[in-house]
Parts: structure tokens; sequence; C-alpha cells
């Protein structure tokens, strides 16, 4: 397990408090990332995203919802209305923090529910109009599985770019449905790879994870950290944005010491700006290959 | 007896389910909700009582209105492992019960919303303890949600801090938590049930240590622009206040009369000594 | 106050295609079957033989079997991949990546894991973890005597657990577990610097382990076993004058660092993130680090006018890669990894 000496830790919180980071970037600049779409091919939507050495997979599988009880009490109308489903799994080979089989479980629980609440909102993606079979009764379900092949640093944000990456790319085939004379409803699948739906513009309000990492004095905080900057956090805000600035998510975590509400108002507005940067800089990106 | 009690239950089941499928029409027709005996920004009443689990090292139960919760603290206690030598190993559970809530269905082992809501209370209330003082321990705090009516996560945070203090362990400051709802221009403090589970509403989570002005949770989700989530989170800052002064005064009223019985127990030994 | 106003840098973004990715070239066989090897001892070693486990050496007889060799079926047969060694009768396989092995005498960096009766568990990224006995360090005040109850009851005062030191192997036991001693005046405690892991295979063996680099005045200590530290030459030294000033005075005492023997100005902080990120460059392209590569790296970026953080895109790394690579080949000792230069 990476472990670091107290000087070690006064070192890179004097850098960072002098926008000076152990690598030479200032606190608010991303590494470098490749990413691939497509690399899957049975898969209906795939990408794989590298930053530095944090390397993440993720599938997108399609799958048919029949929605039974049409008068359901409250929580099942809410599980009916879930269109994605997460799973994630970070591989033990991904780092030596992941050899406990209940802390890696756990954990792995952790980034799945917090990807769940990014995408709770209804209007995450237009479902009547891209993932609607039959309204009230069929719609499709995207079950989205993420692996963590290896891990420097900043993994939420990683998995949350490489999932709309995912999204992006992810092809629905088209289908006819056929009532019959008893109202049974019989599905044709076309078999043409040619006659699908593509999700490329479903996905313009699909937000993104900023991890905000609050290291040294209150004041100071960075993104994209490495396995080193993460040992020393004080305390990390994690906030969905989509490309309209609009808030999706917010959420603290591992943190030994609190916020002030000053601070939390400033990695906000700093999140805001750096998020909608990123989306336009990748969707660019993705258009340039399709 | 007994069969005059169980018609009682069922009769008032079916009254619960008729109530529930009435607002959900109405849910379904508009998403303006009437809230019936407080405005938005008013608290259900709280009833807190700490020290009532005698195996425990400390203990808290906290009732919102309908809501009920009961959180006990084991610690700090030995542990075995050498790893926990800088400062003392927090854990924190939460269980729904399985009669907690009509609607969901709880199994008795964990599933996912417990965990990550296990993480999320952790997350609020490790800032607050003074771990450091506790090398090779172990804290545990149990929380039992016995019935599921909204705003879960603020009774579980309070009912945890009351406990921690009740167990005589070091902190920096008690902790506080507000939650609310936030519909297309309404925001709703101290959500019930129904209204946690609007479609189209975002929920955010306080948790503050208002001596320190310290934040040590805000959890948010949902869609909404920057001036609503600031104003939101605002306005759940200083219904965490309002919380606090609750909680402070209830455990000033315990401690107090936990004296005053100590020194009536006094008076009784010393007469009984003459 | 966060700089907000500071402009966000350029996020890079790059798309693989698939049809940017490298072919497999298919590398002719030589010939497979087991190579008499009754030729000159000059050709062996000129050769540089590759080998993968499973592939055979030499008839049994032959040769004695060193490290990373085996017997069987007759057979001198290899069991790493990795260069042939060979010093008369005696052939070895070195391994191009393996854990440390260390050997009397390496001098590494090592990072305390845990404190034990009379002795502190160091991690060397070996096999095992080695060990430093309270009695192979020098006691604050510089005093020979020998170690009280009381010494090994104030042991957390000297190094504790996650703590860097700077050491030599001293010797190996007859169980395989090895010792090693700060017995030295330069060797001890590091701090207020960075650290950084490599390979170990990447580390020379030579007359000096640690480097100062007047040029960029940075402070670099590489460890044998691949723990590399990396420093400001004049805040340690200030640190150094005042450790010891202290040592000859008020040993008996705590040592507290004054604030200002702390610091380190912004631009000796860019100088170290430009060597660090050089030799993370040297170590992804799996060049021998020592301070010749590392300043050539350093001087290359500079000329190329890239700021440190630059030294991080995968573009920059490449072109940098290549231009050492045109550099003759003395320098570019690769595959002699086990030769000892002569170093100033």
């Amino acid at each position: 397990m990476q472990k670091i000496s107290n000087t070690e830790i006064y070192f890179i919180e004097n850098g960072i408090n002098s926008n000076l980071r152990a690598d030479g970037r200032s606190r608010n600049d991303y590494r470098h990332f490749s990413l691939e779409t497509g690399e899957i091919i049975h898969a209906s939507g795939s990408a794989r995203l590298k930053i530095s050495d944090t390397e993440v997979l993720v599938g997108v599988k399609a799958e048919i919802k029949e929605i039974k009880n049409a008068q359901s009490n409250n929580d099942k109308q809410q599980e009916d209305l879930k269109r994605f489903i997460f799973t994630v799994d970070c591989c033990q080979s991904a780092s030596s923090e992941f050899t406990e089989q209940k802390r890696l479980d756990q954990y792995n629980i952790e980034l799945a529910k917090q990807l769940e609440r990014l995408y709770s909102h209804p209007s995450v993606v237009d479902v009547d109009k891209y993932l609607t079979i039959v309204p009230g009764k069929f719609y499709w379900n995207l079950c989205i599985d993420a692996m963590v092949l290896d891990s420097d640093g900043n993994l939420l944000d990683a998995l949350s770019i490489a999932i709309r990456a995912a999204l992006y790319n992810t092809v629905l085939p088209k289908i006819k449905v056929i009532t019959s004379e008893y109202q049974e409803i019989t599905f044709e699948v076309s078999e043409d790879p040619e006659d699908v739906i593509s999700l490329k513009d479903a996905i313009e309000n699909v937000p993104i994870f900023i991890t905000l990492n609050q290291i040294g004095s209150q004041s100071s905080f960075i993104i994209d950290s490495t396995l080193q900057e993460e040992l020393c956090i004080n305390s990390k805000l994690c906030i969905g944005i989509n490309q309209k600035s609009m808030i999706c998510s917010i959420q603290k975590s591992s943190g030994m010491e609190g916020l002030e509400p000053q601070t939390i108002i400033q990695m906000i507005k700093s999140a805001k700006q750096i998020g909608v940067q990123i989306i336009s800089t990748m969707d660019k990106a993705l258009k340039l290959n399709p | 007896m007994r069969g005059s009690f169980r018609l009682f239950y069922i009769q008032k089941k079916k009254e619960q389910q008729k109530n529930e499928q009435n607002e959900n029409k109405n849910n379904n027709n508009s998403i303006d909700i009437q809230r019936n005996n407080r405005s938005d920004e008013q608290f259900r009443q709280i009833f807190l009582k700490s020290g009532i689990v005698s195996q425990a090292s400390g203990s808290c139960y906290i009732e919102i209105e309908k809501t009920k919760v009961l959180c006990s603290v084991h610690g700090p206690r030995a542990s075995h492992k050498t790893e926990e030598f800088v400062a003392a190993k927090f854990n924190c559970e939460l269980k729904y019960t399985t009669f907690s809530s009509s609607v969901d269905k709880y199994d008795y082992t964990e599933n996912n919303k417990e965990k990550d809501q296990s993480l999320i209370i952790r997350e609020a209330l490790i800032g607050s303890v003074r771990l450091e003082k506790y090398p090779k321990t172990v804290i545990d705090i149990y929380i039992l949600v016995l019935n599921d009516d909204g705003n879960v996560m603020v009774a579980s945070i309070t009912a945890a801090s009351m406990a921690l203090a009740d167990a005589g362990v070091e902190m920096y400051d008690m902790v506080a938590s507000c939650s609310s709802v936030c519909t297309k221009d309404r925001i709703l403090l101290d959500p019930s049930y129904q209204e946690e589970s609007l479609p189209n509403t975002t929920n955010i989570l306080v948790a503050k240590m208002p001596a320190l002005n310290q934040v040590t949770q805000l959890v948010q989700s949902g869609d909404l622009s920057y001036n609503t989530v600031i104003e939101a989170v605002d306005l759940n800052i200083d219904g965490c206040d309002k919380i606090y002064s609750i909680m402070k005064q209830n455990l000033i009223d315990s401690l107090e009369k936990q004296l005053k019985d100590k020194d009536n127990n006094n008076n009784n030994n010393n007469m009984d000594i003459k | 106050m966060n700089e907000t106003n500071n402009p966000i840098s350029e996020i890079n973004i790059e798309i693989f295609s698939p049809q940017k990715r490298l072919k497999l070239r298919h590398i002719e066989k030589k010939n497979e079957n087991e190579m008499e090897v009754d030729t000159d001892q000059d050709e062996i070693y000129k050769s540089r033989r590759l080998m993968i486990p499973g592939q055979s050496i030499a008839k049994e007889g032959e040769y004695l079997k060193g490290h990373g060799t085996f017997h069987f079926d007759g057979n001198l047969i290899a069991s790493v991949c990795g260069n042939i060694e060979r010093v008369n009768k005696l052939v070895s396989v070195r391994a191009f990546k393996s854990r440390y092995n260390g050997e009397i005498g390496d001098i590494i960096v090592g990072r305390i894991t845990e404190i034990q009766g009379k002795r502190w568990k160091v991690d060397v990224n070996a096999r095992q973890d080695y060990f430093l006995m309270l009695s192979a360090i020098n006691l604050p005040g510089g005093i020979q005597r020998r170690r009280t109850s009381s010494d090994e009851l104030q042991m957390r005062n000297l190094f504790v657990e996650n703590d860097l030191v700077y050491a030599e192997v001293q010797q190996i036991m007859g169980d395989g577990s090895v010792a090693i001693h700060t017995r030295n005046l330069k060797y001890g405690k590091l701090q207020n610097g960075c650290f950084l892991k490599v390979p170990s295979n990447l580390m020379k063996r030579s007359k000096m382990h640690f480097h100062s680099l007047d040029e960029c005045g940075v402070d670099v200590i590489l460890g044998l076993n691949g723990y590399i530290w990396i420093a400001d030459t004049e805040q340690q030294r200030k640190q150094q004058a005042f450790i010891q000033k202290h040592e000859r005075e008020n040993f008996d005492q705590p040592l507290v660092l004054p604030e200002d023997h702390k610091e380190i100005t912004k631009e000796s902080r860019e100088r170290i993130a430009r060597i660090k990120n050089s030799i993370s460059l040297l170590a992804e392209g799996f060049m021998v680090i020592h301070p010749k590569s590392i300043m050539q790296v350093y001087k290359q970026s500079i000329k190329m006018a890239l700021s440190a953080k630059d030294l991080l895109h995968p573009e920059y790394i490449r072109q940098i890669t290549t231009y050492l690579s045109t550099l003759p080949l003395e320098n570019d000792s690769n595959l002699d990894m086990h030769e000892y230069p002569e170093e100033q």
C-alpha cells in the first residue's frame, strides 16, 4: 500500500499553497488523457480512458425492461424510473490498495452509488425520445459496467468521463413493435447493423464528475490528483457538472476535516468552469473521430 | 386483546394505503404539494433521549414526528490489529429494520443503499471526533432505523452525534445536519417520505459543526443551477444551526437531570446512614 | 486565495484510432535448437544473448549454474527473462525486471513500516522487509554507548512509521534476512523533499549515490533499490547545519526544525519538478538512471523550452526519448546494466 511520511506531506502541501505541485502542474491543471471508443464489439457501446497511469474501461449493454404494474407504489415507481444501472469493479491487480476484499467491495459500491446519484435526475437523457419502446410498458435499460484496470489517482473523474464517451458511442437497434390480436406485444429487432439509433445527440445533458481535493490551507484545492497527492488530502468534494453548467451532484468524501462554507462556494465555482471546458474539449475530440 | 389489536393494525394499514394512493394521484397531477401543518422552512417535532441502551457506551433515541431512529456507540475499545496505531478506527453501520417501511423491502443482510448511507454518515461524523486521542482502538456506531418517514439521514447523524457525546468520546464539536428537497421553485426543509420520493426533485443534505463553522458533509443529487445550489446550501446551513440548538438544550437538560438524580441518591444514602 | 482568475490551461485529449496502433512485427526465429557453446568466451559475452524462461543455454556439464538457471534433462536452462552473464565457468541469467536483491555495501533508500523490539522493519522494494537494528544507528549526540532499555522505549523519537531513511546494507543473515545500518553522518532520516519510485533494475552501481546536481541546485539520492529522493540543495544544507548544531549543543531535547529552514523557493520547486519528471521519463523509456542521463533530459527539456509539467505529455516524452537514442552509444548503456563505470 502506498504510504507517505509527514515531511513529504509537508512538501506537497507547501507546493500546493504556492500553486506549484510536485510534478510541476498548477492547481487547476489536468493531466493529458487519451480516450478510445468502440473497442468492445459485443457491447452496445464502450470506451477506454487513460489519464497518465489511471486506466478505466467502460462497457454499455442495453436490455429491454418491462414495467409490469402500472399502479405500483412509490418505491417500485422509482426503481422503474431508473434507466441506468451502474456497476464498478476495481480489479485487485489495479493497485495494492485493493488487496482487502471487504474494503474493495465497499469501495466498488461507493463509486457505483456516486455515479448513480449523478445520473439520478430524469433530465440526464431524454428518455421519451431515445429509450422508450412502448411508453408506459417497455423501455431500454442501460447497464453500465466500469472496470478499473490501473489506478494513479482521480478515479471518479476518469470513470464519469469514460462513461460519457461510452454513451456517445452506444447504438441501440431499431425495434418494430407488433401487437397481436390478443393484446400480446412482440418485438422485431432489426438485424441490419446500419439500422440503429445512436445516442450521440442524447448525451447533451450527461454530466461528468470533477473532484476537488482540499490540501493544506483551507483555500487551496487541486483537481486531478495523483496517488501521492491523494494521501495528503484533508477532504474531497466531488461535483457533477453538465454542459449547461448545471450542478447535478455534490458529495463530500474521504475527509478527516470539514470545509468552510466559503471554500465550498469557491470550489463549486471552479468546478463549473473546469467541467464545462472538459466537456467541450471532449465533445470536439469525439466528433472528429466517429 | 390480541385479536382486537390485529384488527386495529389492519385497519390502520388500509388507511395508510388509501392515503398513499391519494397522494400518488395528487403527485401525478402536479408537482406542487401541500404541506399540511407547516411552512416550507418549518421543522417537524423532534424528540431526543440519550442514555437508553444500557449495554452501549453511549446511545440516543430520536423521533422526528414519525421517523424513529436508535443509535448506539460502542467504544473506544481495544483493537487487535497494529495498523490502528496512530488514530482510532471509526466504523459506522446503518440498518433498516424489516418493518421500517411498508414500501421498500429490507432484508436481514446489508444492501447497497444501507452501505452507501453508512458511508455518508461516517463521513459526516469523522471530522468531529478526536481520533488521535485513542490510538489502537476502534469506535463502532450502530444505527437502527425503526420507522422511515423521511429525513432518516438527518435523524441518524443527529442521534449519532448525541450518542458520541453521551459516550464521553472526545470531540471537537457536535455535528448538526439538515436536509431539504428542492422542487422547481420551492425549497422544503425537513422533507417527509412522500416529499422525498417525488419525481423531478433534488435532495440536499448538509452536516455541519457550528462552533467551528465547518461543513463535514454535503450531498446533493439532481439538476440545479449554481444559484439555486448556493441558496439551498445556505438555507440548510441555517437549518443546521437550529437543530444544533435543540441538541444542545436536550443534552444540558439530560445532564442536569442526571446530576439531580445523583444528588437525590446521595441524600437518600445519607438519610439511610443516619 | 485561490486564483479563480487564473486561466485554466489547455486540456489535452487525444483519441486513438485502431489504424494508429502499431502492428506487431514478426521477429524471425534464429536457431532455436540447443546451441553448442564451445566458441570463444568473448563471443558469448559480446553477443549479449537475450534469454527467455525455458530456453536452453548449454549442455549440463560444461558450465556451473548460477542465478536464474537450472538443470533439466541434461541441459542448462534459463529460468528468467534477461541477459546471460558469464564469469569463467559460472553462467547466470540476470533478469530485466525483478525485485531488488540486496548485496553488502549497497546504498538504499527505505521506508519504515514497523517498529519492533530493538529494531525497525524497513520496506525497500525487495522480497522481504529489511531490518534496521537499534544498535546500527547513530544515537543523537554521537555518543558511543550500549543501548539501554530506555533507548528501546524511545525508538519513536528517532524513526516513526512511514519515515524515509538513507542507509547501507550491512549484512545478510543465514536465513535470508538483511540488516541495514546508518552508521555514517551522511546517512539517516530524509526530510523535506520529494520521493519517487522506479524499477530497481534501472539503477547502476557506482561509487556515489548522493549526487548534488550543481546546474540545477537539486540534490538527488539514487537508491539502488529504485527508491529516489529529490530535494533542494540550499534548503538541505541549511537543514543539515541546523541538525548538526542541535546535535552538538542540545541533543537530549527533541529536534524541531524552524519554519524558515523548511522553506523552498518557487523556482527551486520548478527545478525539482523538472528533475522528477525527467527521471520518470527515463524510467518509462526503460533507460538507465544516473546523473549524466538525468542531466541530458533536463538540458534537452530546457532547450525545447518546455515547462516542467510539459514533460508529462506523451508527445514530448516521445520526442525526448528519440533524441536520447540518437546520442552516441557510450551514453546509452541500456544493455550493460551490470557494468561498473567510473563516476566522477
